[in-house]
C-alpha cells in the first residue's frame, strides 16, 4: 500500500517537474538556486521566493524574464515617468553585466548585500559606489552637491544656495580627514562608523522575511522540505 | 484544544507560550512595522548630531527599495518638508489635528506617531541651528487625511527659502 503511495507520488513529481522545465527555460530562469544561495547571503528559500519577486517586477511591461530600467522604475515608484538619478545608479550597480537589463543574478546578487545579515563591509562599499557618481573610486564635493541638490528637488524641499554649502562644507569637515577635497573609501568608512544611520538605506528588512511575503515559491520549489 | 466547554478549554496565550507549541516556533514580525517606531537618539542637540550631506541624500525615494516590496498596495508614502519652527511646535500642531481625528497619539522629543484609520510616523531632525527637517511616512488605505486635514494646518510652519539654488 505505502509502496503504491510512493508511486503516484513519483509519478506526480516527474509531471510537476517536466511542466516546470518549461518555466525555467526562460533567460534569467531559476537553473541553481542551490548555487545562488551558496553566493549569497539567502537561502534556497528565499532565493525562490526572492524569484517571485522578480517575475512580477520583470513581466511589467515586457514579459522577458529580464528586468528593464522602465520596470525597475515602475517597481520603485509605482510609475515610469519619474526620472531619478538615484535610482540610475541603483539600476547601474545592480547591472554588473552592464548590459542595461537585469537578470535573477544580478538582482539576487545586489539584493543580498541588503540583508539585514550582509557583512557591513559590503554595505560600506556598496553604498560608496553609489555616491560615486562618476566612478573615480573617490566621492567628490561636486557629486555631493549635486545628489543633495537632486534629492531636496525631488522631495520639493526649498534650501538656498548658501545654506547647501555650508551644509556640505561641515560633512566634508568632519569627513575629509586627509583634507584633499574628496572621501575616499577609508574616510567613507570612517564616517560611517560614527554615523550608522547613513546606512539605513542598505538594509531592508523585507528580504528577512520574504519567504512570508513570496509563499507562491513552494508551488515552484525545487528543494526538499527539509 | 477540543473541549467544548470555553472555560476549560486552552486559551491562545496558553498555547502560544506551551513548549510543544514552542519548538520550531518563529514568531513572524511585519518588517513594516519597524518603520513606524521611534528610533533611538542621543537627544543631543550639539552640532554633530546635525544632519549631514548624506543624511539629506539618504532621504531619497530614489535610495529606498523597500518600495519593491510592497504586495498588495499598502505601500507607505513619505513626505518631507524643511521648517524654521521648533520641533517641540510641530509635535504640538500635528497633536492638535490628531486629537481633532480621535487618533491615538505616542510622542517623544523627536517625533510623533499617530494611529488611527492609518498610522503615520512624524520624525524630526535638526538640519542647521535654525531649520530641522520633518520626515512624515504614512501607511493605509483610503482617504489621505494627512493631505486634507494635516497638511492645510501646517503650511505656515514650512520654510520658504528666499533664494533658488544655483546648480
Amino acid at each position: 500500500m505505502v509502496q503504491c503511495l510512493d508511486g503516484v507520488k513519483h509519478l506526480l513529481s516527474a509531471l510537476v517537474n517536466c511542466c516546470d522545465s518549461e518555466i525555467y527555460k526562460q533567460p534569467g530562469g531559476l537553473e541553481n538556486p542551490e548555487a545562488l544561495a551558496r553566493e549569497t547571503v539567502f537561502s534556497v528559500s528565499e532565493i525562490e521566493a526572492l524569484y517571485e519577486l522578480f517575475k512580477k517586477i520583470s513581466s511589467a511591461v515586457i514579459d522577458d524574464g529580464l528586468i528593464n530600467k522602465e520596470e525597475f522604475q515602475l517597481a520603485l515608484f509605482k510609475t515610469n515617468k519619474k526620472e531619478s538619478l538615484f535610482a540610475d545608479r541603483v539600476f547601474d550597480l545592480f547591472d554588473k553585466k552592464h548590459n542595461g537589463i537585469l537578470d535573477f543574478e544580478e538582482f539576487a546578487r545586489a539584493l543580498s548585500v541588503f540583508h539585514p545579515n550582509a557583512p557591513i563591509d559590503d554595505k560600506i562599499e556598496f553604498s560608496f559606489q553609489l555616491y560615486d557618481l562618476k566612478q573615480q573610486g573617490f566621492i567628490e564635493r561636486q557629486e555631493v552637491k549635486q545628489m543633495v541638490v537632486a534629492t531636496l528637488a525631488e522631495s520639493g524641499m526649498n534650501l538656498s544656495d548658501d545654506v547647501i554649502e555650508s551644509i556640505i562644507d561641515k560633512t566634508f569637515e568632519e569627513a575629509d580627514t586627509k583634507h584633499d577635497g574628496k572621501i575616499d573609501k577609508e574616510e567613507w568608512r570612517n564616517l560611517v562608523m560614527r554615523h550608522p544611520s547613513l546606512l539605513k538605506n542598505m538594509t531592508l528588512q523585507y528580504l528577512k522575511d520574504i519567504t512570508t511575503t513570496f509563499p507562491s515559491f513552494v508551488f515552484h520549489s525545487q528543494v526538499d522540505d527539509t | 484544544m477540543l473541549d467544548p466547554n470555553p472555560h476549560k478549554r486552552i486559551t491562545v496565550n496558553e498555547i502560544l507560550n506551551d513548549p510543544w507549541f514552542r519548538k520550531g516556533y518563529r514568531e513572524i514580525e511585519y518588517p513594516v512595522d519597524n518603520e513606524f517606531d521611534f528610533k533611538n537618539s542621543g537627544g543631543d542637540m550639539d552640532e554633530s548630531s546635525f544632519l549631514n550631506a548624506f543624511d539629506i541624500i539618504s532621504y531619497s525615494s530614489g535610495f529606498d527599495l523597500s518600495n519593491l516590496f510592497s504586495n498588495n498596495g499598502i505601500r507607505v508614502t513619505c513626505e518631507m518638508f524643511i521648517s524654521a519652527e521648533s520641533p517641540e511646535r510641530i509635535i504640538e500642531k500635528i497633536e492638535e489635528v490628531a486629537k481633532d481625528e480621535g487618533m491615538r497619539v505616542t510622542k517623544n522629543e523627536k517625533g510623533i506617531r499617530l494611529q488611527g484609520s492609518f498610522v503615520m510616523m512624524v520624525e524630526i531632525n535638526r538640519l542647521t541651528e535654525e531649520l530641522v527637517v520633518v520626515e512624515v511616512k504614512r501607511r493605509g488605505l483610503g482617504r489621505d487625511i494627512w493631505k486634507e486635514k494635516f497638511k492645510p494646518q501646517l503650511n505656515a510652519l514650512i520654510y520658504q527659502s528666499e533664494r533658488q539654488v544655483r546648480r
